[in-house]
């Protein structure tokens, strides 16, 4: 039996091989040669690399040696990887069958399943399975797996426990990970201010983000984004972090990162179709607008554009509106967009009262000079909120109260 | 004694002071001041919206648009007892002068006034239009023009106010079923006097016939017309039939062409109307045909003499809020039994500022600093208040008295 102190490579060996063999290992430069001394074999010496030998020595199959036992896989750790394969399993389900129904929606709708979108879907379904119920989510509906169920992460840890993210043990990875990333982020436009400052290039506003129009995601939107429960303290130490960072005067470079966080409150796709007006036969242009309301009123408003400042509201002059307020509501947009004498309006007001219906004719005036002035102009309009359907009406009187929010007299005793 | 160069500087002072006040006011103010003269009266010459004319019987369409001044001592005579409707009022108070504009509707009735034949019927002029647009203003004009003239002026400023605020009524005791109103006829005896006390001096004016109030009480034949009216104001319990006496006397004379009569009343079709609150002792609500002042003025509206002129305005304001007809129209207001009536009648329209009226108005309200907001005196300011309040004057005043 001899051993053999490998120094170079920290192996060392001690077996026996076969019945009495003997050894005789040479060390040179990190080759050694097995030898066999037995006169049995006569096989020529092998020389092999070091890693290849110590490759072959693990790989024997040997009682006599004791390997090192495998470390076996705790019960929970099972529970887990079998859990992350079993939702693997059911959303690839999901998806056949969902790719299987939308192939048969499309041939019983007749429509064809490969330019079939999912708006085209949901009219489908709509329209077979027509529902009273006001929540939309309680309605049938048919979408892609992914959107209806919650996702689930990924197994988060290999089969010897070792978690794939650096951050796993924070508990909330994604979250801390996107903290860190807004601080990498800061750290570089702070060397890229730096830079800019040595180089003497002035800075513009250009540089910083413009955060109006849009607003942070809610608390429920993040933490369904990340995937990991956000609570209350998480989700304001977010927000300070992404607001220090759009805070900093060259932002706009990171604005794709911000805006993955943000979204839009302008409804982009209602504002972007300004109709195109008409031609009377003398060669007016006029626009008109339907259907504007507030309230209980509903409104539809014609605009002529080369006209001399006449209003028309229900075959009645501006006195059909007694009070000032509501005059004041109508002619707002006019002075607004500097076209007080140069148009003619004329407006029907359907139900409603008073306020109501000069709230409609002035949003349904605003929309329809949407068509006579310029882009600057309407976002301006945007901006001041001619352009918003005002949403509030009458609150419901409660039960056990005298109104909306009257209580009853309250009495000390 | 006080030596010349301390007079001087005390002077100084004093007008260095007066100049630090005004500053300092102007200072306190939150919008920029504007530099127009306070008084009108400094500035010569007049400004172009302002008429040199302050008769109207000298007022032509060359002058329409433009503000006269009616004297002090005038408005005190004509209208201490109504006839400047009450906003106005406060309006003139507050500009510290009475000044009207000239409009269309009255050089109208001026024009058609002046060549009128007396010898004929008594013309009926109508006047109508939207609220606000003037036929009070209108007929405070006419008031001066028919004073300038002297004619004998039988004024109710405005007759809903017996049916709708009766200082107190009583039944009557000589006729059944009619009420009367005593301290109104009495209130309104009173105007007439204020309105007609350099004429009734006039020995023209006799009484034409005997007035028998009472027993011991008579009024005789060729007494002057001022014993009539003080019966009226000293007897309360005469004082209804005082003024159907007097009124009847006016015709007669007008007639024999002893005077001329300018009868001009305010809010005419209550006259026709169902409703009052007057009440009779038996609580029951009685229309102005049963109230005993209503028959004398609507009797001298009758074609029944010469010598003379009516103006009457229709206003759908004269009726209680709920009866109120949503109409300016004089068929719609004063209905058949007022219609026929009245007709035939001149309807005269009143309407809406014209351009050149309006601009002149805003730059009255500006000389006076009814508007210091210097973008209402701005060319948009101007635009935006024309359509706010369509140009109806009122309307107009309402909307610049917060600018």
């Amino acid at each position: 039996m001899a051993t053999t102190m490998l120094h170079k490579h920290r192996v060392s060996v001690l077996f026996s091989f076969g019945r009495s063999l003997y050894r005789r290992i040479n060390v040179s430069q990190g080759e050694f040669g097995l030898q066999q001394k037995c006169s049995a074999y006569s096989r020529p010496i092998n020389t092999l690399s070091a890693s290849e030998a110590v490759a072959e020595i693990k790989n024997m199959p040997d009682e006599s040696r004791p390997m090192p036992a495998k470390k076996p896989i705790s019960k929970a750790m099972k529970a887990y990887l079998l859990q992350a394969k079993n939702y693997d399993e059911f959303m690839k389900k999901q998806n056949t069958e969902f790719q299987i129904g939308r192939r048969h929606l499309a041939n019983i709708m007749s429509m064809d399943a490969d330019t079939m979108t999912q708006e085209d879907i949901d009219q489908a379904i709509e329209f077979l399975f027509p529902s009273g119920l006001y929540e939309p989510r309680a309605r049938p509906m048919m979408k892609s797996p992914e959107l209806i169920f919650p996702p689930k992460k990924a197994a988060e840890f290999d089969e010897s426990g070792r978690p794939y993210h650096s951050l796993f043990y924070t508990m909330n990875p994604n979250f801390y990970g996107l903290l860190q990333e807004a601080v990498t982020e800061y750290v570089n436009l702070n060397k890229e201010e730096d830079n800019m400052i040595r180089k003497r290039i002035s800075f513009n506003s250009d540089m910083k983000i413009i955060l109006s129009g849009s607003d942070w995601l809610s608390q429920e939107k993040l933490s369904n984004l990340l995937i990991e429960q956000i609570d209350d303290a998480q989700y304001e130490q977010f927000k300070n972090v992404m607001l220090r960072l759009a805070e900093h005067p060259l932002s706009n470079k990171v604005k794709d990162f911000i805006m993955k966080y943000r979204y839009s409150l302008v409804n982009e796709a209602a504002l972007a179709e300004i109709p195109k007006p008409s031609y009377e036969k003398d060669g007016r242009a006029y626009v008109t607008f339907k259907g504007a309301r507030r309230k209980n009123a509903y409104a539809d408003v014609t605009v002529h554009m080369p006209g001399t400042g006449k209003f028309l509201i229900n075959d009645c002059d501006i006195e059909y509106f007694q009070d000032i307020q509501s005059r004041e509501q109508i002619t707002f947009p006019l002075i607004f967009t500097a076209l007080l004498g140069k148009v003619d309006v004329t407006a029907t007001a359907i139900q409603g009262g008073t306020t109501g219906q000069s709230g409609a004719v002035r949003f349904g005036l605003a929309m329809a000079l949407r068509s006579f002035v310029d882009d600057k102009m309407v976002e301006r309009m945007r901006l001041a909120g001619l352009l918003q359907v005002d949403w509030r009406t009458r609150e419901r009187k409660k039960p056990g109260q005298p109104g909306a929010r009257r209580k009853p007299t309250w009495k000390a005793r | 004694m006080i030596g010349k160069s301390v007079f001087r500087a005390l002077n100084g002072r004093q007008e260095f002071v007066k100049r630090c006040s005004k500053i300092v006011i102007r200072a306190s103010s939150t919008v920029p001041q504007m530099s127009l003269p306070l008084s009108s009266e400094n500035s010569n010459p007049l400004p172009f919206f302002r008429s040199k004319q302050n008769s109207p019987s000298l007022h032509g369409s060359n002058n329409s648009g433009q503000f006269y001044t009616i004297d002090p001592s005038i408005k005190k005579q004509l209208f201490l007892y109504g006839g400047i409707p009450k906003t106005y009022d406060d309006l003139c108070k507050t500009f510290k002068e009475t000044c009207m504009m000239i409009r269309e509707p009255a050089l109208e009735i001026m024009d058609y006034m002046k060549s009128t034949n007396f010898n004929n019927a008594a013309t009926r002029y109508c006047l109508y239009g939207k609220i606000g647009t003037g036929k009070s203003m209108t007929m405070a004009h006419l008031l001066h023009y028919g004073f300038e003239n002297n004619f004998v002026i039988v004024h109710v400023p405005w007759a809903p106010y017996w049916y709708k605020f009766p200082k107190e009524y009583s039944d009557c005791p000589t006729k059944e079923g009619m009420v009367d109103l005593p301290l109104d006829a009495v209130a309104w005896l009173i105007h007439f006097k204020n309105q007609n006390s350099h004429l009734l001096a006039d020995p023209k004016l006799s009484v034409c016939q005997d007035w028998e109030w009472s027993k011991r009480e008579i009024t005789k034949k060729g007494a002057p017309l001022a014993e009539i009216v003080e019966m009226g104001i000293n007897r309360v319990k005469h004082s209804t039939n005082c003024i159907e006496a007097l009124l009847q006397e006016l015709k007669q004379l007008s007639d024999l062409k002893r005077c001329k009569t300018l009868v001009v009343i305010d809010g005419f079709n209550i006259f026709f109307s169902d409703k009052t609150k007057i009440k009779t002792a038996a609580f029951e609500k009685i229309p102005p045909k049963r109230v005993t002042i209503t028959s004398p003025f609507v009797d001298i509206t009758k074609q029944d003499w010469s010598n003379g002129a009516v103006i009457v305005s229709v206003d759908d304001l004269a009726f209680f809020r709920k009866d109120e007809r949503n109409t300016h129209y004089p068929r719609g207001l004063l209905g058949a039994e007022g219609f026929e009536h009245l007709d035939p009648f001149i309807p005269i329209e009143t309407k809406n500022y014209s351009e050149k009226e309006f601009h002149y108005c805003i730059e009255y309200f500006l000389d006076r600093r009814w508007i210091i907001n210097p973008h209402a005196a701005s060319e948009e300011g101007r635009k935006e208040l024309a359509f706010l309040s369509n140009c109806n004057p009122f309307n107009l005043l309402k909307v610049t008295a917060p600018l």
